[in-house]
């Protein structure tokens, strides 16, 4: 269905118009990527400079003397009409306008210069991307528009209205194990539109997990048709931004009152099995549970890593977000018993590891002990990297070392979600710091789902545990 | 009187705002169980109405320029007699006419009072970005304060409705609660589901409430309701 827009994201060249010479300049940043990273023929269009980081330029793209099927326009607004016209004749086949300041500006000479280069583009059989957005970012072809950005490609597919929300969810992801197949960031799509893209993510083969940022849509049932479409092959979770917009005050009816635009896109989610995301951190903790945690339907929660008062709160906040903290079995409560019969008996969930101290049992024994019970679904475990009070860390590792192996084999043998939560914290201590960013690059690295709160690692839980119920269920 | 006659009379008077009687009309087109209602331009039809369909007899004033019907006293329940019909046929004229002097007062609906229920709200309204929406929820007058409703769009497969069924919070009150039996779910899917089709064959509905919708053990009946179309697309 949307495989027909393949030829823009597998282009064989890119042209890059208003190429620069500034290193702080987008022009420049985007050319210098796909010089050292793309593997197709990449040219730059300067009309002063006569060459870019040591490649000559051209003045316009009709003086390239092979194909070029994808060109990307640096260029002034004012130069856009002609930029189209140069692409078409030449048989450009996508241009992609990070030129800005058309129609989202809300004058009338932006709005009627974009109808301008449609028609035009349209004509010519040239597909646009923009304007006003960053394109495309395409790890695994060597296409980026970040300094930063990772080379190494993985399964997550974004669409965003927004450049800056696109560049966030790539680089915050990034830190927190997340690849992508492809971003589009698609800004004031003009010819390709959001349905267009969940389209073509939905049939992509690179793409398992289809996330987005999106303000307005361009044509609300061909959007709901893709989600719908998309939502059946794969999980897909969206984060609308522009929530609070008023939108019923003329209603005559109590219906027509109570559907106001947020309540209406929040049911249009539940009806098509988008999953709904309320925040940035919302979006990249569900893509994360969807990407590094198993398919899950139940609720059953065994929590640990609490320590008295904040075991007490965290089993609030779980339960809060819709999961049971069930109680420590029978069968299980004998072994623990049977193992050690003080602390055996006095253990609950949430597991207090404090009280632990001089059990035959370490904290992760029990943890992995309890979870290994047929009836708990999914697993959070607050973990900290210990260090003695003099400033050594030298026992930390092999503990360390230990306690992933048994989360390790909760995630990968028993096939239960498992959760990991290391604080985000400021200290004055500054190797408790290190050794907590280490701790954490270190799960993230062993492909752990990593929280920040025990709160968020529980939503996403319930929002993994939502979407998988939502697919059992039948029409 | 048809569907298609309902809509022609009210486009051929410029109206937008169905009345009550108008609506059910329209309704009982989609299969949804309406309560009968018939209008009584006098006090002696409404007598005679209230003694054909049955006592005890509910009376609300049918006036386009009324949308609040109780709030201006034009609204009189659980009439067991005869007199009793007569004395709420003018009790409600005169504060109707007290309340909104310059109302114009088409005449009584007269129907006969129906068995209390579980009161849900069945609706529809379109989203200027989604289109048709139908929504479900715990009914009566408290609606807007309460806000216990799920939302589908148009058009809903048999678990949009069995879902947005099972969404609101006030769900185990229709499940069977202390006094209240459980209600006949099924029969409530196929009610959402009816009015899915049904907007889908009359795309001009702009609002509609069925509020309240009583819910039984077995079926269920719209004992009131109100119909708003678009705006008439301006003539070339």
């Amino acid at each position: 269905m949307g495989l027909e827009l393949d030829y823009i994201f597998h282009p064989r060249s890119i042209a890059v118009a208003g190429a620069s010479e500034s290193p702080e300049k987008f022009g420049h940043t985007y050319f210098k990527n796909i010089l050292e990273n793309f593997s197709g023929n990449v040219y730059p269009i300067n009309a002063r400079a006569t060459e870019i980081l040591g490649v000559p330029t051209y003045k316009s793209v009709r003086d390239i003397p092979g194909d070029v099927d994808y060109v990307v326009s640096a260029v002034p607004n004012r130069d856009a009409i002609d930029l189209v016209n140069d692409c078409v004749s030449k048989g450009v086949k996508a241009l992609h306008f990070f030129t800005a300041r058309f129609s989202e500006s809300g004058s009338e000479e932006g709005a009627q210069m974009e109808r301008d280069m449609l028609s035009r583009a349209r004509a010519g059989g040239m597909r646009i991307l923009g304007p006003n957005c960053m394109g495309l970012y395409y790890p695994k072809e060597g296409i980026a528009w970040g300094r930063d950005f990772p080379w190494e490609h993985g399964s997550v597919g974004i669409i965003s209205q927004s450049g800056g929300n696109a560049g966030e969810i790539i680089s915050v992801g990034a830190s927190r194990g997340l690849r992508f197949s492809k971003v589009i960031s698609y800004g004031n799509a003009l010819d390709l539109n959001e349905a267009d893209l969940i389209e073509y993510l939905a049939d992509d083969p690179e793409t398992e997990i289809i996330g987005g940022y999106i303000e307005g849509v361009r044509d609300g049932p061909r959007f709901v048709k893709a989600l719908r479409y998309a939502s059946s092959r794969k999980p897909v979770v969206f984060l609308k931004g522009g929530r609070t917009q008023s939108g019923t005050s003329m209603a005559s009816s109590h219906t027509g009152a109570l559907a106001g635009a947020q309540e209406v896109w929040d049911a249009m989610c539940r009806q098509m099995g988008v999953i709904n995301a309320f925040s940035m951190e919302e979006l990249l903790d569900t893509i994360i549970a969807l990407t590094r945690m198993p398919p899950a339907t139940g609720t059953n929660l065994l929590v640990g890593g609490g320590t008295g008062g904040k075991g007490v709160m965290s089993a609030d906040e779980c339960e809060e977000e819709g999961l049971y903290l069930l109680p420590i079995p029978g069968e299980v409560r004998d072994e623990l018993i049977s193992n050690d019969p003080f602390f055996g008996a006095w253990v609950t969930n949430p597991v207090d590891g404090s009280i632990m101290g001089g059990s035959k049992l370490t904290p992760h024994e029990v943890i992995t002990l309890i979870a290994k019970n047929p009836s708990y679904d999914a697993v959070i475990n607050g973990i900290s990297p210990s260090v003695s009070t003099n400033g050594s860390a030298s026992a930390a590792p092999t503990r360390a070392a230990r306690m992933l192996e048994h989360t390790a084999d909760l995630a990968n043998n028993q096939g239960k979600p498992v959760a990991l939560v290391i604080a985000d914290f400021t200290s004055e201590n500054q190797r408790l710091l290190e050794a907590t960013l280490e701790l954490r690059r270190q799960c993230v690295k062993d492909g752990f789902a990593v929280f920040p709160t025990i709160s968020r690692a529980a939503r996403a839980i319930k929002r993994l545990v939502d979407y998988y119920r939502w697919r059992e269920e039948t029409d | 009187m048809t569907t298609t006659d309902v809509l022609q009379k009210a486009r051929l008077d410029g109206r937008t705002l169905l009345t009550e009687v108008e609506s059910k009309e329209l309704i009982r087109e989609s299969g949804i169980p309406v309560v009968e209602t018939r209008l009584a331009r006098s006090k002696s039809e409404a007598a005679r109405m209230a003694q054909e369909m049955g006592l005890p007899s509910v009376l609300k004033i049918i006036s386009p320029d009324v949308v609040h019907k109780s709030d201006v006293g034009g609204v009189k329940v659980g009439l067991e007699s005869v007199s009793q019909v007569k004395t709420a046929y003018d009790s409600i004229l005169s504060s109707t006419r007290a309340a909104v002097p310059s109302a114009s007062i088409l005449g009584v609906s007269v129907q006969k009072m129906a068995q209390p229920g579980v009161e849900v709200i069945i609706g529809a309204t379109k989203d200027p970005q989604f289109g048709q929406v139908i929504l479900f929820g715990l009914g009566g007058v408290l609606v807007e304060i309460l806000k216990d409703v799920s939302m589908r769009l148009v058009p809903l497969t048999g678990r949009d409705a069995r879902m947005m069924i099972r969404e609101i919070k006030s769900l185990p009150l229709l499940q069977g609660y202390r006094q209240y039996p459980p209600c006949d779910l099924d029969s409530l899917e196929k009610a959402i589901l009816n009015l899915s089709q049904f907007l889908e064959k009359y795309p001009d509905i702009k609002e509609l409430d069925l509020n309240p919708v009583l819910c039984y053990p077995e079926g269920l009946v719209a004992v009131d309701a109100r119909v708003v179309l678009d705006e008439p697309s301006p003539t070339l």
